[in-house]
């Protein structure tokens, strides 16, 4: 595949939770999303399998995320990758590498435009080695205690989209 | 009665947000503006307490207790600004 190229889609819909501190589902005139708190870092992960035609490089995560109230101001999200290889992980502990990735994004003007925010992980550890037609899981966070950089929205970020794509 | 500890007012800070999340309320005050406030209001309300008691008439003024007062305060300032 080239740069650029789309390799999972994920939605609200195809969410799994951790079995604490995860975001809230909610609708937005009918919208699925997922609601990360303004004050403790939530976490929400998605399951898929890597296309059989990536490349093999970097990935672009990309974030599509709205605000429940906030029309200026800064949020940081996380991600991270579990490799979750046949003969490989044992699903009875995560594994993911514990090296988030991360990028912050700035609120639209109008409340309901959404804003995109972009992480990259080069292929190999950030990655977690996932492969070309491996499964995987990939999780979300918002760093809403600012670990990571600037999160100064106090309410609450709603994720719309999840998008892998090659660097 | 002194001000409320600091892990408190982080919480009440944190509960406002949530409120104004759930009903998308908009609101680009930052989470420091926002403590600002808390924390102004409570030191304010501290400062005052004495002030506000004086302000309740004879003879409920020695009839309600403490709490009772404050629950009062809490419902005419409810009132006064239609606040859930």
């Amino acid at each position: 595949m080239a740069s650029g190229d789309t390799l999972a889609v994920f939605t609200p819909l195809s969410v799994s939770f951790p079995a604490s501190n995860f975001a809230t589902p909610d609708l937005r005139n009918n919208h699925p999303t997922l609601d990360f708190d303004g004050t403790t870092d939530e976490e929400a992960y998605f399951e898929g399998v890597m296309p059989s035609n990536y490349g093999g490089g970097s990935v672009v995560v990309d974030i599509y995320v709205g605000f429940s109230s906030a029309t200026s101001g800064s949020a940081r999200f996380q991600t991270d990758f579990e490799r979750v290889a046949s003969g490989g992980t044992d699903l009875d502990a995560d594994s993911f590498t514990g090296s988030m990735q991360s990028a912050g994004g700035t609120a639209n003007g109008t409340s309901g435009v959404l804003s995109k925010v972009s992480i990259t992980h080069t292929a190999g550890a950030q990655m977690d080695s996932v492969a070309a037609g491996e499964p995987f899981r990939l999780l979300v966070r918002r760093d809403a205690d600012g670990t990571s950089g600037t999160d100064d929205i106090a309410t609450d970020a709603e994720v719309y989209r999840v998008v892998i794509r090659e660097a | 009665m002194a001000v409320l500890p600091a892990g408190d007012r982080a919480v009440l800070r944190q509960e406002f947000a949530r409120e104004l999340s759930s009903s998308r309320s908009l609101c680009n005050a930052t989470k420091t503006d926002l403590q600002a406030v808390v924390d102004a209001l409570d030191t304010w309300l501290d400062s005052n307490a004495a002030a506000i008691n004086t302000a309740i008439p004879l003879p409920a003024s020695t009839m309600l207790t403490a709490k009772q007062k404050a629950q009062l305060l809490v419902y005419v300032i409810r009132r006064r600004f239609e606040v859930a």
